[in-house]
């Protein structure tokens, strides 16, 4: 048996395809080694690689071996998980309009009108965003690790412009892509840039300062479509939060090269710094209002904040509350009537009839309505488990890219998720919101069975993808320093002094 | 006892080569060739599965390096890797000893 036929016998064992390079190359190595060593002992050349060859093993043996231990995996834990959610999600949905025909009067009709159509696009979505996730699952994420830097600004290249062409406004930005009849929400698309500059964080390593610097711009252009573009300051908060989280997870693993205690701490020193002693500018009047209200846009934003201060001072105020903080009013007015387990059909008709955007950004009061303190807090808790499930994964993948793709996939859908809460609880600024799979909306729930997908192609992958180590691709770039001449079939290596 | 003492045994050999320096395969063979005095003729088929399967149970790494125009993949042992190796020397000691009280007793 020659050689090639040795090595094709047992990659031709080997389910996975992309392991099979990575194995040949070992293996020959190996028969080459010890092939020199036999001539070294004064074998003939053709009869030393035969010799080597032998003493291999049989092929098939060691190919269904190596298959049974490179085999793709499914993380079937997390399809679970994730089909769970959504289930609970629909569910909800489901209870909450049954509860409403049950109830009856006149304002069960004008609501099933408005809320069916919602509930069918919901079933739609998970139906379709359901297989989408398999299909992403078994796309090979490598490709992202290639050509980052224009698939990221092909990205962002396409939500600049098709926003400029088909934006649909809402609050005075572009919320939504307008295609023929379907409407495409931006802010929910924009979150798949979060994988993206995972790949990007990948691609800049050992860049030193000049890479954080481009990373940063790389980040502003993403938050400043959000900003400016969409014109959502919760959104570009939201995702710039994220993206700051990237890429300190990126830092500190030492992919740039620099002292990551110092940048970390100038980079989260200016991200918390700067907001604190904006306050304490305000706060003791050393900056004043009307340095703001010269901005229609801004003096509008401070005008939420301060009404967000003022829900704690004006607590008991119930008329303040009703006036200045409508929904969180109600939102904690539903909180306080919800049941243990099991929902109040008063208190459920109520969320339903008083709470505008309670299938959307109050979906975790929905939930509390809907299933109970303990059946809602189970939800969430089912949600973290996913995502934390993910994250474990993730951080303990030998492939790097794969690393940081996972944790950009459970990055997104954690700040997501606490986000939402935190607003139906009261403790951040009222802005839309979004719980993943279980708020409505039909781009939110593609968009996160999307981010699951990849998190599930990074685990089938786990060792599959092979990478050089930065100590080795530097060793590579000093292979300049090697000479080799070449003197009849063999090579002569020689290190340069 | 564990049952898979003795195709564990030559798991821990190889931990126990990668706890003194990281090697590439065909090192492993050689060096546990010339240390056993011949005994241990580990084969290729059976090193290469064994090592990735150790690196599947975390307690290998690999990268590859350049050395002289070939590249080559050198393995590297674990801290989990070396915890496995401890309680796996502790098992054969203990293995090892009894056989020795029995055979002394005849």
């Amino acid at each position: 048996m020659t050689k090639i036929e040795f090595l094709d016998t047992v990659t031709a064992q080997m389910r996975c395809k992309r392991m099979r390079p990575m194995i040949s190359e070992e293996l020959e190595q190996h028969i080459l080694d010890q092939a020199g060593d036999y001539e070294r002992e004064g074998i003939e050349a053709e009869a030393a690689m035969e010799k080597a060859v032998e003493e291999m093993g049989d092929p098939v043996e060691i190919g269904v071996e190596l298959d049974r231990i490179h085999r793709p995996r499914m993380s079937w834990g997390i399809v679970i998980l994730t089909a769970l959610i959504a289930l609970a999600g629909f569910g909800l949905w489901m209870i909450i309009l049954a509860n409403a025909l049950v109830q009856g009067g006149e304002q069960a009709g004008v609501l099933i009108s408005r809320e069916l159509p919602a509930l069918q696009d919901q079933a739609f979505f998970n139906l379709i965003g359901f297989p989408l996730m398999l299909i992403v699952c078994f796309v090979d994420y490598s490709f992202l690790g290639k050509h980052t830097k224009q698939i990221a600004a092909a990205f962002l290249i396409f939500m600049y412009t098709a926003s400029w062409f088909w934006g649909a406004g809402l609050y005075g930005g572009y919320r939504f892509l307008s295609f023929f009849n379907i409407q495409i929400s931006t802010v929910a698309l924009m979150w798949l840039y979060l994988p993206l500059y995972g790949a990007l964080l990948y691609a800049y390593r050992g860049g030193g300062w000049l890479a954080i610097g481009k990373l940063c711009l790389w980040a502003l252009a993403g938050i400043f479509y959000l900003w400016e573009m969409a014109a959502s300051g919760s959104a570009a908060f939201a995702l710039g939060l994220a993206l700051a989280v990237l890429l300190s997870l990126a830092i500190t693993k030492d992919w740039y090269r620099i002292k990551k205690k110092h940048v970390l701490g100038t980079f989260w020193g200016i991200m918390l710094g700067v907001p604190i002693l904006l306050f304490l500018l305000f706060r003791f009047g050393v900056l004043g209002a009307e340095s703001l209200s010269a901005h229609p846009d801004f003096s509008y934003r401070v005008a939420r904040l301060q009404a967000f201060v003022a829900q704690y001072q004006e607590r008991n105020n119930y008329q303040y509350q009703m006036t200045y903080n409508y929904q969180v009013g109600i939102a904690r007015t539903i909180l306080n009537n919800s049941e243990l387990i099991g929902n109040d059909a008063e208190n459920l008709s109520f969320t339903v009839e008083s709470l505008p955007a309670f299938n959307t950004d109050f979906s975790f009061v929905s939930l509390i309505a809907g299933y109970g303190i303990l059946g809602g807090v189970l939800v969430i808790i089912l949600l973290l488990f996913l995502i934390c499930k993910i994250l474990h994964i993730s951080l303990s993948q030998k492939n790097q890219l794969g690393m940081v793709v996972g944790c950009a996939a459970a990055i997104s859908l954690l700040v997501q998720s606490l986000m939402c809460i935190l607003i139906n609880l009261g403790l951040l600024p009222n802005t839309s919101a979004t719980l993943p799979f279980i708020s409505t909306g039909g781009t939110n729930l593609i968009v996160s069975y999307i981010l699951i997908g990849i998190a599930l192609s990074v685990c089938r992958y786990q060792n599959i993808l092979k990478e050089k180590s930065l100590k080795a691709q530097e060793s590579e770039k000093e292979a300049g320093k090697i000479f080799q001449i070449k003197l009849g079939g063999g090579v002569l290596t020689y290190e340069r002094k | 006892m564990d049952r898979t003492l003795v195709s564990g045994s030559m798991g821990m050999m190889i931990l126990r080569l990668l706890d003194e320096k990281d090697m590439y395969g065909y090192e492993m063979i050689d060096t546990l060739r010339k240390r056993s005095q011949n005994v241990f003729e580990l084969k290729a088929g059976t090193l290469y599965p064994l090592l990735h399967n150790l690196e599947e149970k975390k307690y290998l790494t690999s990268y590859e390096e350049e050395a002289l125009g070939k590249v080559r993949k050198y393995y590297s042992i674990t801290r989990e890797g070396r915890r496995h190796l401890e309680e796996k020397k502790e098992e054969w000691e203990q293995y090892s000893r009894a056989v020795g009280n029995v055979l002394a007793m005849a």
